[in-house]
């Protein structure tokens, strides 16, 4: 079982209900005037050094993301944090979930800027991969409509310059490249572990289980029940490709935060909690542009909306906000969500919001020493007992390998 | 009226086309919502209109009835020869073309690649054009999904009068599941051409306006919000035998908006040049 903190990285210098209510926006519009280079600064040092704090007390890993144009999350260059981790860590595992292929010119980059970061670590790079989200085919003028097949094949243009020796030549739809020969090769051969991290798309998941691909549920605000069928049915795709479930190559994304009670820990985070879910509800307007059409099929653009519409309340709070509580209850409930879900990866967000960094590293500090040693034995003895065969890294062993 | 479908086969793919009236042929082409005939023949009240005196062919625009289409498309030439081989496949000879929107984009692209294949032109409220400090409307920011907003954003476009009919009754603000699923796919036929820089627009199609030697007919909503009147205007002074006409109070949405205005105007132009 593998722990890995995840981080955001909001802009934290936002009067987010103004900017809201002036506004309407989160992403794409919302005028870069109102980022205060010197707060964005403060708070950059301050994620840095919770990523050393994580590898200190013994987390598994630190999880970067990618977004544009938007205070809800401030890493346009998931590998340049990377880079910086790389440097103030020293075990942990940097985990980029990921880099969004279809909004590069060409997939080369991300391999070189990934490779990069495996050598500075010294091969503690997961390389993570995502269509990326909707907001930014707005911020890139990128049609939606082919984003997944332009994916697709990033990714395979990714694998192959990873496992096979270049050059080579690459005639695609989307890319079309005389050379193909990446330099310099990373540590970990034939290449880091991958990961796709989705929202539970039938395709995505399906192409995780074809392609022996890590695959990191990133949707931190989906409902248990949602992710329960997104392991079954990755489980039961593996099956039908004839390739065995490996829990290490399966990931959860969730918000957490610890403290002394149940009540001070619900308060602590309800109170941080509301910038980042204003910013998220204001992707476009309340509720708007999550998904723009194309990037999702008509028929679950629709569902989509009717479901929000229905299930929406006003005060946000991430998904059903299981894991804030006591120490105890923490444990008790992670226990049972990573049983349900039978996987061997969980990435928690400890810092969301406006979160301070003192109570961001108190919480760490109580779940590195009060939980995870816990949920680690649990988690271990159950998934030897139910998969035997499994192995401790998300690492495929090539194009293709059964 | 109930449209006679059919499958018609060019070399690129089958399309669905609509057949209805009687008398010269015009083909009309689509924008992205409200005038396309729907699958079990049921047309708009324009085309029974443009029918009452001609024999209207009414294609749908590849996508558009079924997404799988798209794989095959991704530029305006790639629509310029679906339209193109159509007109062949269906034996038409210089036909009235008439478009609205996003179907006027291609049709005045098809008029300037082969303007011997077109009897007259008409463009109604027009894509197509880069027009310098009127630029295309954000159409898809506001047709993006908004489970609490409604539906609005995309109405103030469409419609001069967004909260009246025809508006709030076509794009209703939370509509049922089929409706919407209907929209969904119609945003996102034209969301593979229309979204990626140039959106809506080919920057050459101004320079090619004058190898259109058909008599062009220029329709416009005097309201237009998504590509506004002067649009209509750098099309009519772009194109030599060009005529323009501005419908007061109506917007892009002008098919629905004043049907009956429109048909009136349109079929006058074309009564002028029937053969």
């Amino acid at each position: 079982m593998r722990f890995f903190t995840f981080h955001y990285m909001p802009y934290q210098g936002l009067d987010a209900v103004q900017a809201i209510d002036d506004y309407g926006v989160g992403w794409c519009t919302l005028p870069n005037s109102m980022c205060d280079p010197g707060v964005m600064a403060s708070n950059y040092r301050d994620y840095v050094d919770q990523a050393a704090l994580a590898d200190e007390l013994g987390f598994d890993g630190v999880t970067l993301n990618e977004h544009h144009q938007t205070p809800f999350g401030t890493m346009p260059s998931p590998n340049v944090m990377a880079g910086a981790i790389a440097e103030r860590t020293t075990r942990a595992r940097i985990a980029v979930f990921g880099n969004a292929l279809p909004l590069r010119s060409t997939p080369l980059s991300s391999i070189e800027e990934y490779t990069m970061i495996d050598l500075l670590s010294n091969g503690r790079l997961e390389a993570g991969f995502v269509v990326g989200g909707g907001p930014e085919y707005y911020s890139f003028a990128l049609s939606p409509t082919n984003a997944r097949d332009r994916f697709a094949e990033g990714l395979a243009l990714v694998r192959r310059a990873w496992s096979e020796p270049g050059p080579f030549r690459w005639d695609g739809e989307y890319y079309q490249l005389d050379c193909v020969n990446p330099w310099p090769r990373p540590v970990q051969q034939p290449h880091p572990p991958i990961w796709v991290c989705g929202i539970g798309s039938p395709s995505t998941l399906e192409m995780c289980a074809r392609e022996d691909i890590g695959y990191m549920g990133v949707n931190a605000s989906q409902g248990h029940v949602d992710f329960v069928g997104q392991c079954e049915y990755l489980r039961k795709a593996a099956d039908e490709y004839g390739r065995q479930y490996d829990p290490a190559r399966m990931g959860w994304l969730t918000h957490i935060h610890v403290a002394d009670s149940d009540e001070q820990a619900l308060e602590e985070f309800g109170a941080h909690a509301a910038y980042g879910g204003l910013l998220t509800r204001g992707f476009g307007g309340p509720a708007k542009t999550f998904y723009p059409p194309g990037h999702l099929p008509p028929d679950r653009l629709a569902k989509w909306e009717r479901q929000t519409r229905e299930s929406y309340v006003a005060k946000p709070m991430p998904g059903d906000a299981p894991l804030m509580g006591k120490p105890q209850t923490v444990a008790n409930r992670l226990i049972s969500r990573l049983k349900d879900y039978k996987i061997g990866n969980v990435a928690m967000a400890f810092q969301w919001g406006t979160m301070p960094h003192d109570m961001v590293t108190r919480s760490m500090r109580m779940f590195a020493e009060q939980v995870m040693p816990i949920v680690r034995a649990e988690l271990d003895a159950y998934l030897d007992d139910l998969y035997p065969q499994r192995t401790q890294s998300a690492m495929a062993t090539g194009v293709g390998a059964k | 009226m109930i449209a006679e479908m059919s499958q018609v086969r060019t070399p690129a793919m089958k399309v669905s086309v609509a057949e209805l009236g009687s008398g010269v042929p015009l083909v009309y082409l689509h924008d992205v919502l409200f005038d396309l005939v729907a699958v079990d023949g049921d047309a708009p009240v324009l085309l029974e209109l443009l029918a009452g005196s001609h024999r209207v062919f009414a294609p749908a625009l590849p996508g558009f009835r079924d997404l799988k289409q798209l794989a095959a498309f991704s530029s305006v030439t790639d629509y310029v020869l679906v339209v193109s081989d159509l007109l062949s496949s269906l034996g038409l000879d210089r036909p009235h073309v008439v478009g609205t929107g996003l179907g006027g984009w291609f049709a005045a692209e098809l008029a300037a690649f082969y303007p011997d294949s077109v009897g007259t032109l008409t463009l109604v409220n027009a894509f197509g054009l880069r027009v310098e400090g009127h630029p295309t409307a954000r159409f898809f920011d506001a047709a993006a999904p908004n489970a609490l907003g409604g539906r609005r954003e995309i109405r103030e476009l469409l419609f001069a009068a967004p909260d009246g009919p025809p508006g709030i009754d076509l794009v209703p603000d939370f509509p049922d599941d089929e409706t919407n699923e209907r929209y969904f796919a119609h945003i996102h036929a034209s969301a593979r051409i229309g979204w990626e820089p140039p959106a809506f627009y080919d920057p050459r199609l101004l320079g090619r306006l004058d190898r259109i030697s058909a008599p062009t007919h220029i329709v416009w909503g005097a309201e237009n919000a998504v590509v506004d009147v002067s649009h209509g205007r750098a099309y009519e002074a772009g194109i030599e035998n060009a005529v323009l006409t501005v419908l007061d109070g109506a917007g892009h949405a002008v098919t629905v908006e004043q049907p009956e205005e429109l048909a009136k105007s349109v079929v006058a132009f074309l009564e002028m040049h029937d053969r």
